[in-house]
């Protein structure tokens, strides 16, 4: 079983929601945790451990200028403009490229061979018995976001039950981290930020076909809208969380409130089963 | 000595088109011989890094010199490598007008 934990807008709890679900999990069953967030990795905070890491590489073209004949077809054949032919020499923008291949492919000269670039690392760890954490980590200006993300999920392939930490927005992404989940937990706010942002991260996971419920986070009583929007959108609310200072302190210390309230422990073990009955409903 | 102008159309009587890279023509005039030639950008409609391309086509076509409104930091960087120099300002009349002005100043 593969669930997703994503949300849209930042910071509504998507974090909170993967590491206190995958702590409390990991007690009964073997549990692997993913940081797809690989633009801002933050859950081996709460899971401090030593760490294997491993380089995340992309290939990209490397010109022979005694071979290049200058004819532009590499620059022709490039569609993200990484590669310009001038007057004199081959000019290459590597955060441009898409390690496609393409202008080695179009290469009458054989000019070019593809080399690999760092972009990013993924980093492994056991910090809990039964949980296996994997994080990714893009290097400090890069973009190659969905590669490293796709390097974090190839790391769980085929564990049995995998709970992956979702970057915010709706974009690329997210798209690349929801790719083969079997349900997305939706983590959201009361605020007007959170219901325009769940809005948009419904529609992917709609368009995407996963089924989905929504988990209302720092909830003060004032809901109404997000219920109204779930229930309008046949989105089950699968849990609601209190804005409370005493849950926030403990994930502020770095701390998972389940391990601290015993109460919230046992909500978390149901909702796991919930989510265990609601991803299997629909599997083929 | 050839310039460049990013230009909306295809004459000397052209307005000039504000975005380098993703403007569909250029304007370039050999200010040696006045010869006029009109480029078609084919970057122009690509999804992305359209900035370096076009100055692929303007390098090899022998520009020495860019007059443009806006310019990306991946264009800058890429005429800075071939050599050609920039000249950021507002464009206003037509292609004519600023080769004109570009001209008499160096004078």
């Amino acid at each position: 079983m593969h669930i997703v934990v994503a949300s849209g807008k930042g910071g509504t709890g998507k974090t909170l929601v993967a590491a206190n679900l995958a702590f409390v999990l990991s007690g009964e069953k073997e549990v692997t945790l993913e940081d797809c967030d690989v633009e801002e990795p933050n859950l081996h905070l709460y899971f401090p451990s030593s760490v294997e890491s491993e380089t995340v590489n992309i290939r990209i073209p490397k010109v022979d200028e005694a071979a290049c004949t200058l004819c532009g077809r590499c620059s022709e054949a490039c569609r993200y403009g990484a590669i310009t032919t001038l007057k004199d020499r081959v000019l290459l923008f590597p955060d441009l490229c898409h390690s496609c291949g393409a202008c080695a492919l179009a290469c009458p000269a054989l000019a070019i061979e593809e080399v690999e670039r760092p972009v990013g690392v993924v980093e492994i760890s056991f910090p809990e018995p039964g949980l296996k954490l994997i994080s990714g980590r893009l290097n400090e200006g890069e973009v190659q976001t969905v590669t490293v993300i796709r390097e974090v999920k190839k790391r769980a392939e085929g564990d049995p039950l995998v709970i992956a930490d979702a970057p915010p927005g709706t974009s690329c992404p997210l798209v690349e981290t929801l790719e083969g989940c079997d349900y997305c937990v939706l983590v959201t706010e009361p605020t007007p930020f959170g219901l325009h942002d769940l809005t948009l991260a419904a529609e992917v996971v709609r368009i995407m076909g996963i089924p989905a419920g929504v988990i209302i986070n720092r909830n003060d009583g004032k809901d109404r809208d997000i219920v109204e929007f779930a229930e309008a959108h046949s989105l089950p609310v699968l849990m609601s969380i209190p804005l409370d200072t005493e849950i926030a302190r403990i994930h502020n210390n770095g701390d998972l409130f389940c391990r601290e309230i015993p109460e919230w422990k046992d909500k978390f073990v149901a909702l796991g089963n919930d989510l265990a009955t609601r991803a299997i409903r629909v599997l083929p | 000595m050839k310039i460049a102008i990013p230009s909306k159309g295809t004459t000397l009587d052209s307005a000039p088109d504000d975005r380098f890279g993703r403007a569909p023509y250029f304007a370039v005039i050999d200010t040696e011989t006045n010869k006029f030639t009109s480029i078609e950008n084919t970057a122009a409609a690509a999804p992305g890094g359209v900035g370096p391309q076009a100055v692929g086509i303007l390098s090899r076509e022998g520009v020495k010199v860019v007059i443009t409104g806006r310019i990306g930091g991946n264009a800058l960087t890429a005429l800075k490598e071939a050599g050609i120099q920039v000249i950021e300002q507002e464009l206003s009349g037509t292609v004519k007008d600023i080769c004109e002005n570009y001209i008499s100043g160096r004078k």
